[in-house]
C-alpha cells in the first residue's frame, strides 16, 4: 500500500482546502439542517438526503429553521456520494489514542481520525467550518449515531468557553443536576427513570457545559439488563449491538428539557436505600473527569479546567441508589425543587 | 535534583488542597494522601529533593523521611508524571511539617478507553476501514 505524500510536508490547512473542495464537489445542492446548542446555531450540510435521515435522529430536538449561524458543519460519505477520498498525508504510524493524528493540528485547526468508527474530524477555528466524512454512512456504529458530532461539537464548544462532559442530567426548567461516573454506576438507568417522573431530561450519556447545561442528544444507550427495569421506554426486541439506542424524540418530547441552571453535582452509586451525601469537589473531579477526558476525541486541558471550575461552583453529592427506583427520581426532584426555591426561582 | 510536573500529557487540578491528576497519554488518574499534596506542591515550586526531606519530620527519623520522599519521587518519574529538571527560581524557606508515608493512588479502570484500534485493512486510497 503506497501513500501519496506531497513533495515537503502538507499544512494542515492545505489538506483542509482539498477536502472542502471535495465536498463542494459530491455534494453540489447539499441538504441543510439547522440545530442550536448553548445560543448558537449550526449549519449542518449533508452531501444528500440519505446521508441525513440516517444521522440526525439523535438531533432532531435541537432542530431550527433557516437561520444565520456560527458553525457549518459539511457531512459526506465516499460511498452514497459514489466518490473518492484524496489519500490521507499522513502514514499508519501517526495515528494516536482519542484519535490524534500526530503533527497534524495547530492553533486553527484540530482534526482527529476515529479508527473504531472510521470516521474523520476536521475543524477550521478561524472560518468556523467544520469537514465530517467516513467511508460509508452504512457503517457508521450505532454509538456514533447515538451521539453525532462529538469531536467537532467539543472542538467548537470549548472556543465558546464550554465543554461538551460525559454526564446525565435532568431537572426542570429552573434548574437541574449533572449524574456523572463511569458506566455501571446507574447514570444511565437515573436519567431515564426521570421520564417517568416530574423531573424533565436533558442527557443520558453526553450534555454540554457553559453557564447552564445544554442537552446534545435525544438517544440513550442502555444495556438490554437495565432496559428491562425501565418499562415505561417500551424496550425494542433486543439485537446483537452490546447495548440497545433508543431515541426519546419525539415519543418523550413533553418530558425533554434544552437547557437548564446547574444545581448540583451528583455520583450515582448502587447502595441499599436512596440518600444523598455530601462530598467533595476532588471527588466530583474524579467522577466526571477522566470518563470524559479519556473518551471524547481531542478533549483538550481547557475542557478539564471548566471541568475542575465547575466543581468548585456547585454542590456535589453521592445519590446512593436504593432497588425502589421512581423513589431516586423523588429524591432529585426534592433536592432541585428545594434548591429552586432557595435560590428563589 | 529537581523536577518538573509532566505537561502536557499530565494535567491536573488542585481542589481545596486535593490534588487531580490526569495521563492523558495512558488513560491513567490518581490522586494523593496528604503529604503526597506538599510533596506535589513543592515539585511545582522546583524545590530540589534535599529541601523536601527537610521540609518533614517524623519520630521514625530522618532516614524514613528521606526513603519516603525518594521513594514516593522515583514513583512519580517511573509513572511520568514528573521528569528531571533545573530551575533557579527563589525559593522560600519551608516550614517543618509532620511526615507519614506519601501514596499515589493510581486508578486504571479507564486505560482501556485508550486503547489504539488495530488497523486491519484500509481503502484503495489508504484511509482505515472500520472493523
Amino acid at each position: 500500500m503506497k501513500w501519496i505524500r506531497q513533495d515537503g510536508p502538507l499544512r494542515p490547512e492545505a489538506f483542509f482546502e482539498i477536502l472542502y473542495a471535495k465536498f463542494q464537489e459530491v455534494a453540489p445542492n447539499p441538504s441543510p439542517y439547522f440545530i442550536g446548542i448553548n445560543n448558537k446555531k449550526i449549519k449542518l450540510l449533508f452531501a444528500n438526503d440519505l446521508f441525513l435521515k440516517h444521522f440526525t435522529p439523535a438531533l432532531e430536538h435541537l432542530r431550527m429553521d433557516d437561520c444565520e449561524t456560527e458553525l457549518t458543519i459539511c457531512l459526506w460519505d465516499s460511498h452514497s456520494t459514489g466518490s473518492t477520498m484524496p489519500a490521507p498525508p499522513w502514514t499508519h504510524d501517526d495515528y494516536l489514542p482519542r484519535g490524534g493524528i500526530r503533527g497534524w493540528e495547530n492553533e486553527r485547526f484540530s482534526i482527529s481520525f476515529q479508527l473504531g468508527s472510521s470516521i474523520l474530524s476536521f475543524y477550521d477555528k478561524e472560518r468556523n467550518i467544520a469537514l465530517f466524512w467516513t467511508s460509508d454512512l452504512r457503517t457508521i456504529p450505532y454509538w456514533e449515531r447515538g451521539a453525532p458530532l462529538l469531536a467537532i461539537l467539543q472542538w467548537w464548544g470549548e472556543q465558546q468557553g464550554g465543554s461538551i462532559i460525559h454526564a446525565g442530567a435532568v431537572g426542570t426548567k429552573e434548574g437541574g443536576v449533572l449524574l456523572v461516573g463511569k458506566g455501571g454506576s446507574g447514570k444511565s438507568t437515573t436519567a431515564l427513570s426521570s421520564l417517568n417522573s416530574s423531573l424533565f431530561y436533558a442527557a443520558d450519556d453526553y450534555c454540554f457545559v457553559s453557564k447552564e447545561v445544554w442537552s446534545l442528544y435525544t438517544s440513550a444507550k442502555v444495556d438490554w439488563k437495565t432496559l428491562k427495569k425501565l418499562p415505561h421506554l417500551n424496550p425494542p426486541p433486543e439485537t446483537n449491538e452490546e447495548k440497545a439506542l433508543l431515541f426519546l424524540y419525539p415519543t418523550w418530547k413533553e418530558r425533554l428539557v434544552a437547557h437548564f441552571p446547574l444545581r448540583a453535582i451528583f455520583i450515582p452509586r448502587i447502595a441499599q436505600e436512596t440518600k444523598l451525601i455530601p462530598c467533595s469537589a476532588a471527588e466530583a473531579l474524579i467522577a466526571l473527569a477522566p470518563s470524559t477526558m479519556f473518551q471524547l476525541p481531542r478533549a483538550s486541558k481547557r475542557a478539564f479546567e471548566t471541568m475542575a471550575n465547575l466543581t468548585r461552583s456547585i454542590p456535589a453529592y453521592y445519590l446512593n441508589l436504593g432497588p425502589n427506583i421512581p423513589e431516586v427520581s423523588e429524591t432529585i426532584a426534592e433536592f432541585v425543587n428545594d434548591q429552586c426555591h432557595y435560590s428563589g426561582v | 535534583m529537581q523536577f518538573r510536573i509532566n505537561t502536557p500529557p499530565i494535567i491536573y487540578e488542585i481542589l481545596d488542597g486535593e490534588a487531580v491528576i490526569l495521563n492523558l497519554d495512558k488513560g491513567i488518574y490518581y490522586s494523593l494522601n496528604e503529604v503526597g499534596k506538599e510533596i506535589w506542591r513543592q515539585i511545582g515550586a522546583h524545590y530540589t529533593w534535599q529541601e523536601m526531606v527537610d521540609s518533614f519530620h517524623s519520630d521514625q527519623g530522618e532516614e524514613f523521611v528521606k526513603n519516603g520522599v525518594l521513594a514516593f519521587l522515583t514513583q512519580l518519574e517511573e509513572e511520568k508524571i514528573i521528569v528531571e529538571d533545573k530551575n533557579d527560581s527563589v525559593r522560600e524557606k519551608l516550614t517543618k511539617k509532620p511526615f507519614n508515608t506519601p501514596h499515589l493512588q493510581i486508578y486504571h479502570d479507564m486505560k482501556d478507553l485508550l486503547l489504539l484500534d488495530p488497523i486491519h485493512e484500509v481503502d484503495q486510497a489508504g484511509w482505515p476501514v472500520a472493523p
